[in-house]
């Protein structure tokens, strides 16, 4: 992919430049706010990563000004505080996601993985299917090789996440803020036991397992190799 | 027994010290004209009685005994001044002239005493003369004078200062409470403000009435102490802030260079498990940092601008559905008693991260087999949010410490934690005007969360 890196500090701009240049996409930096809006408004990218706060035109500022500009480039928010204000107007100004820094590379590049453009997805898709794992999105109902399976509510939606991200690496905190809505770090675990439960309803009964954990990262939903 | 409250105030007992003080210079003037009218009123009785003795003497001297015995009659007669006392006796001590009984020659002045009857039954009075002997070759005089006017004068004297000292003191007594108690008030209004400033809330001040005597002095000054003292708070949680803010960078560097050095592909699997480890360590510390960072963001009170109506209830049945499956995999159990559609005004990420450190704290700090219980109902005090376990509990003397900064609880030493998460709880609450207490649950700690109803 290619992803437009806006960021003053140049440690973490190296940091972040550099780790997403491995995992093999094209990366531009920009270490100010108006390079980065020159860059943002006349190049084509598949993902931003801004930070919030820039010396000369802040982040909420480029952000409002590339979608003023009708570029719908998803945008990914670095912000210092990690405060719900700062997240809440990132994501009026036009932001899709923040990131309260310090973060883990691997947050970073799940999150630029999860907001890459896909295929757009038509809009009267009534199913997922991952494998031969499939879920009707009408009727709420799972089924695994023809086997119904029988999930609790937040079973669905954690596994309907899944799903829409297959084959991508979800973090914990990822599934927090969209399965739950919680966007604090609880310190029990509450992601883990309920992956657990959801992999003895998916899993465990049949031979090949799909929710892999991915080892300092998360976990990812994929089909068997 | 204790004396009322306002009979102890300062104020009353300055009152009363003036009044005894009063009172010892009323008595004292009272003595002093007590004595002078006395001595003077005496004075008066023996000039007259004297000025009638030497009439009489004369008389004698002059005239000889007859004419003093008629002299002495026609005092002592019905047409004569009664109110004196005369005799006249010869040698043998016969009464010769007057309105006394014979007695036993003196010379000079001699007070004696007289029984008069009462005019009814009883022992009548005895009353007091005031007498001046003179001696004759062939007899003796006694001209004498009623002392009672003295005694009637000194009775009524007394009276007025019995009335005067009771007066003044009842004046005082009562002017020194009145003043006392409205001073009191003013101590109390200023004792209540202190007690609010100690639990916490700095931003208090003592109300002054504006009438610059020593009480508004006193205000005054407290005021002052207490702008001191919430400028240093300030600084202090300013410094503390700015500390954990400027320390995330360059601890935000640091894990990078562990993430980086712990993802290169020549690294062993020892190397691996010893920066995961460091990972973990600057993580706990972030996180601990950011949880200060919230704490004062959160009472910094910005957050309030976001307000909008929140459904307490589904908040409450998410976490409960979200932490079922953690306590059950704790050996414990989770159980929600919510209300229907219960809403308050509030920040929900906020209210959310609330209920979870309550409920977070319950199955981290109680053993397997406890019951954990979260309650939600609403009343007309507003809405009561309540989570309980049967656990080991907290001792009395801890239960207001454990919603401190970084305080943790001798049996909760052990678990790993910042100490931040019910400190994070009050705050939270404040900031939506709700009160958090921390209950014996018989056995086991309850936690109560009360807000207000709405439109207070």
């Amino acid at each position: 992919m290619k992803i437009l890196v806006i960021e003053d500090d140049a440690a973490t701009l190296e940091y972040v430049a550099a780790g997403l240049a491995e995992h093999g996409h094209v990366v531009d930096r920009a270490a100010d706010g108006s390079e980065g809006l020159s860059l943002a408004v006349g190049e084509a990218y598949d993902v931003m990563v801004v930070d919030r706060r820039l010396p000369g035109v802040d982040g909420l500022s480029i952000v409002k000004a590339v979608r003023g500009a009708g570029v719908k480039t998803p945008v990914l928010f670095l912000t210092t505080m990690g405060s719900v204000n700062d997240r809440v107007e990132g994501l009026e100004a036009g932001g899709d996601d923040y990131l309260a820094k310090p973060f883990a590379f691997s947050e970073l590049l799940a999150r630029v993985h999860a907001l890459a453009r896909r295929p757009p997805l038509a809009a009267e898709q009534t199913a997922l299917r991952v494998a031969d794992l499939e879920m009707d999105l009408v009727r709420r109902t799972v089924s695994r090789g023809g086997r119904a399976i029988d999930l609790q509510p937040r079973e669905f939606v954690l596994l309907e996440y899944l799903m829409r991200n297959a084959g991508r690496v979800v973090t914990r905190t990822m599934l927090l803020e969209r399965v739950w809505d919680f966007h604090f770090d609880p310190k029990t675990s509450v992601v883990e036991t309920h992956i657990s439960r959801l992999r003895t309803k998916i899993d465990k009964p049949f031979e090949k397992d799909l929710i892999h954990t991915v080892r300092g990262a998360g976990y990812s939903l994929d089909a068997p190799a | 027994m204790r004396l009322p409250k306002y009979l102890r105030s300062t104020s009353f007992r300055i009152a009363a010290a003036y009044a005894g003080l009063f009172a010892a210079s009323v008595v004292f003037l009272f003595g002093m004209a007590y004595g002078l009218i006395s001595r003077e009123m005496e004075q008066q009785v023996r000039a007259s009685v004297g000025q009638e003795a030497r009439l009489l003497e004369d008389a004698y001297r002059e005239k000889g005994p007859a004419h003093l015995a008629y002299m002495v009659a026609a005092r002592t007669g019905p047409a004569g001044r009664a109110d004196g006392a005369y005799l006249f006796q010869d040698q043998a001590g016969t009464v010769l002239a007057g309105n006394w009984p014979s007695i036993a020659p003196f010379a000079g002045w001699r007070e004696l005493e007289v029984r008069v009857p009462a005019a009814g039954r009883g022992t009548g009075r005895v009353e007091t003369i005031l007498g001046l002997g003179i001696r004759f070759a062939d007899g003796f005089l006694m001209v004498g004078a009623s002392l009672r006017r003295i005694g009637e004068v000194q009775r009524l004297l007394f009276q007025t200062l019995n009335w005067t000292l009771g007066l003044t003191l009842l004046l005082a007594l009562v002017g020194g409470a009145v003043v006392g108690r409205g001073a009191m008030r003013r101590v109390e209004a200023i004792n209540r403000t202190t007690h609010d400033i100690i639990r916490g809330n700095l931003s208090r001040r003592v109300p002054i009435r504006g009438v610059s005597d020593e009480l508004d002095d006193l205000a005054v000054n407290i005021n002052r102490m207490l702008d001191r003292i919430e400028v240093l708070m300030g600084n202090l949680r300013q410094v503390t802030n700015d500390i954990a803010h400027d320390l995330r960078t360059p601890l935000g560097r640091l894990r990078q260079r562990l993430e980086k050095a712990r993802n290169r592909k020549d690294q062993g699997e020892e190397e691996c498990e010893v920066l995961d480890t460091a990972i973990a360590e600057t993580d706990a510390i972030l996180h601990t940092f950011a949880a200060l960072l919230s704490i004062a963001e959160v009472e910094a009170g910005a957050r309030q601008r976001r307000f909008a109506d929140v459904d307490l209830s589904g908040l409450a049945e998410t976490i409960v559905e979200a932490y079922e499956t953690v306590a059950e995999d704790n050996g414990q159990t989770l159980t929600g008693a919510i209300g229907d559609g219960l809403l308050c005004r509030g920040d929900r990420d906020l209210l959310t991260q609330m209920m979870a450190n309550l409920v977070e704290n319950a199955i981290r700090h109680t053993p397997s087999g406890t019951r954990i219980g979260v309650s939600l109902a609403g009343g007309r005090e507003g809405i009561l949010l309540a989570v309980g376990d049967n656990g080991p509990g907290v001792p009395a003397d801890d239960r207001d410490r454990i919603f401190r900064r970084l305080y943790r609880a001798q049996q909760s030493r052990t678990t790993p934690g910042t100490g931040l998460g019910l400190a994070l709880v009050k705050v939270i609450a404040e900031l939506h005007g709700a009160a958090v207490v921390a209950l014996d649950n018989h056995p086991g700690l309850r936690v109560e969360v009360r807000f207000p109803a709405a439109g207070r």
